[in-house]
């Protein structure tokens, strides 16, 4: 029931619309375009946008539509790995370390600590240099980055819930500590782990981007949005086209991501996807 | 009948940045099956730690000291495994408020966790049907649904309930109460006091019940424990502790209940930190002592048929 709350305050927002757009193009891309993306054609290079190339070709002659809705797929699928590997390993260190509390705690959030002392994207960086470009580098190396961030957060709203009554309750029923933190810590935590989640998804594509354009992430001829804006800005004044639209796909899925995040926080919404049964007064949504 | 808790010279001290503080300052009491022992107060007179002491809940500080035997296991030695397997078997809890109940769970899942804790038969179906077993046995209408309600949709009287049934559903040997029942209106207290004497007497379990209304005591404990500052002052069957009190402090508990005038005692008392070999309740005493003397009262004074007082002025 409270399930149902969420989606229906999301189903006048655009931005929700756009991000299933892009899933269903990640789904399966021939659906929304026609064109290979792989399929070079020198005669028709750096054409403006036409009717049968919605927005242009690139140096090549291929049809940037099609790879940026290609580029769905590994920007949406890629950014989601990353997201479920570094929520599994951060979230798993953020429970045990909040929940025992002591010397696991120290040791865990002081390795965080040091990770968290380097920018994301040396780190990133140096890993991508030593590791190589592809698409599977791209996802171990930004799950590796990008746990830190989790670990602390969970770790701190475990700190909350670990002192409420009916989490002491279970330990007086000699419930094991590991059935207490997935049933009863877990489940109090997750609409923030939700907004967490989604605000983390446009941090991860912006990363892939980055380090495609940088030309360590994904490499030619994959169609990513990073790599295509990298081969753009060389054409900037003759084919503007080539490195607005992914550019453009870029921002505007990190910012629908962030919307999502943003009015699942809210109150009323995210907070009740899982909470409403700790809410006696706001059953039937705020709005 | 033969003794099921016997806790001898428990003690808490504790280091606090104005010197130690006595929490607990020996505490002897034995419970023999089938029976309830109550424990009354004032607030900070250490009833809850009495209850996470009996728990085994405070760990292995270094300020316990004495011994806490539960069918013959020191529960301050027992480590945690040995500890969780007796927890809601053998011993069950019963906490005070309802804020005790996960609120993202439904009422059966509370019961169905405690009794998959401890059957050998973890079938859906065998679990549902006890936790309705049980639920039946307190009463409630319509136990289905109830089982299928999350707190929230309950009344504060059902969530009690509630919790009862999570206490009782294994039929522990031994039950510890921590102030149940509190802000609850009387009507529906002596209704649930009731259900707690009769589930006691049918499966013959033992309680500890520590609380701050004297109505619980009377209407349900055979023995009575009043506690002042850390320390008991009068101990004995209720009748007697509640008919003929002997001890000041209890003299003036029993004239501060609702039906004898709410008279208070001026003062309050002295606290953990209070290091006197004297009677801690000696600065409020109404029975004199003018003169200041400090009484030493490391001992109690039997005033026949097991009630004991820890007081010397204490009128036979």
């Amino acid at each position: 029931m409270n399930k149902i709350i969420v989606f229906k305050s999301l189903i006048y927002k655009p931005y929700f619309y756009f991000l299933l757009f892009l899933v269903l193009a990640g789904i399966n891309p021939f659906l929304i375009s026609g064109n290979n993306p792989y399929t070079t054609n020198l005669s028709g290079r750096l054409e403006p946008p036409s009717a049968e190339y919605l927005f242009g070709t690139d140096n090549l002659g291929r049809c940037v539509f099609s790879r940026v809705m290609h580029g769905a797929r590994i920007s949406i699928g890629a950014g989601l790995s990353i997201l479920l590997l570094s929520l599994l390993f951060g979230g798993t260190l953020g429970i045990l370390s909040g929940y025992f509390g002591g010397w696991v705690d120290e040791f865990v959030m002081r390795i965080t600590d040091i990770f968290m002392t380097v920018p994301t994207i040396v780190i990133a960086l140096v890993l991508a240099g030593s590791l190589g470009p592809g698409t599977k580098n791209v996802i171990i190396i930004l799950s590796i980055t990008m746990w830190t961030g989790y670990a602390r957060m969970i770790r701190g709203l475990v700190l909350d819930i670990k002192n409420r009554h009916y989490v002491e309750t279970a330990k007086t029923i000699g419930l094991k500590n590991s059935y207490i933190m997935l049933r009863h810590i877990l489940p109090a935590i997750l609409p923030p782990i939700l907004v967490m989640a989604t605000l983390g998804m446009g941090r991860n594509i912006i990363m892939i981007s980055s380090l495609s354009f940088l030309g360590l992430g994904i490499i030619e001829p994959a169609p990513d949005w990073g790599a295509m804006l990298n081969q753009g800005t060389a054409y900037m004044r003759t084919a503007p086209h080539m490195a607005l639209f992914p550019g453009l796909f870029i921002s505007l899925t990190v910012l629908s991501f962030n919307m999502v995040g943003d009015e699942l926080g809210s109150p009323g919404n995210g907070s009740q996807f899982f909470m409403g049964a700790g809410n006696p007064g706001s059953q039937k949504g705020i709005r | 009948m033969k003794n099921l808790l016997s806790v001898k010279e428990l003690k808490l001290v504790y280091d606090s940045p104005a010197g130690k503080a006595h929490a607990l300052r020996g505490v002897s009491f034995n419970v023999e099956e089938g029976e309830i022992f109550g424990i009354a107060g004032e607030s900070g007179a250490g009833k809850t730690t009495i209850c996470r002491l009996l728990m085994g809940f405070m760990g292995k500080n270094a300020g316990i000291s004495g011994q806490v035997y539960f069918n013959g296991d020191d529960i301050l030695k027992l480590n945690h495994k040995d500890l969780y397997r007796l927890y809601s078997r053998k011993i069950g809890f019963l906490p005070q408020s309802i804020a005790s109940l996960n609120p993202l769970l439904t009422i059966g899942t509370h019961i169905t966790e405690t009794l998959k804790k401890n059957l050998k038969v973890k079938t859906k179906k065998i679990l549902k049907q006890k936790a309705i077993y049980i639920l039946d046995a307190l009463e409630f209408s319509d136990s289905g649904q109830v089982y299928n309600s999350f707190p929230y949709q309950l009344s504060g009287g059902m969530n009690q309930r509630a919790l009862l049934a999570i206490a009782f559903c294994c039929f522990p040997n031994l039950v510890i109460a921590d102030e149940p029942f509190t802000g609850l209106d009387p009507d529906l207290r002596d209704h649930l006091l009731e259900t707690v004497r009769i589930l006691k007497y049918k499966k013959n379990i033992s309680m500890v019940i520590v609380t701050h209304d004297l109505k619980v005591i009377e209407k349900i404990c055979d023995k009575t424990a009043i506690i002042y500052n850390g320390s008991f002052v009068e101990t004995g069957e209720t009748k007697d502790v509640i008919k003929t009190p002997l001890h000041p402090y209890t003299r003036s508990l029993i004239k501060a209940m609702p039906e004898n005038g709410m008279i208070p005692t001026w003062g309050f008392a002295p606290g953990a930190l209070y290091n006197d070999a004297g009677c801690s309740f000696q600065p409020r005493c109404p029975m004199g002592s003018k003169e200041k003397k400090k009484h030493i009262v490391s001992f109690p004074v039997s005033a026949g048929n097991n009630h004991y007082v820890w007081c010397l002025n204490a009128k036979n």
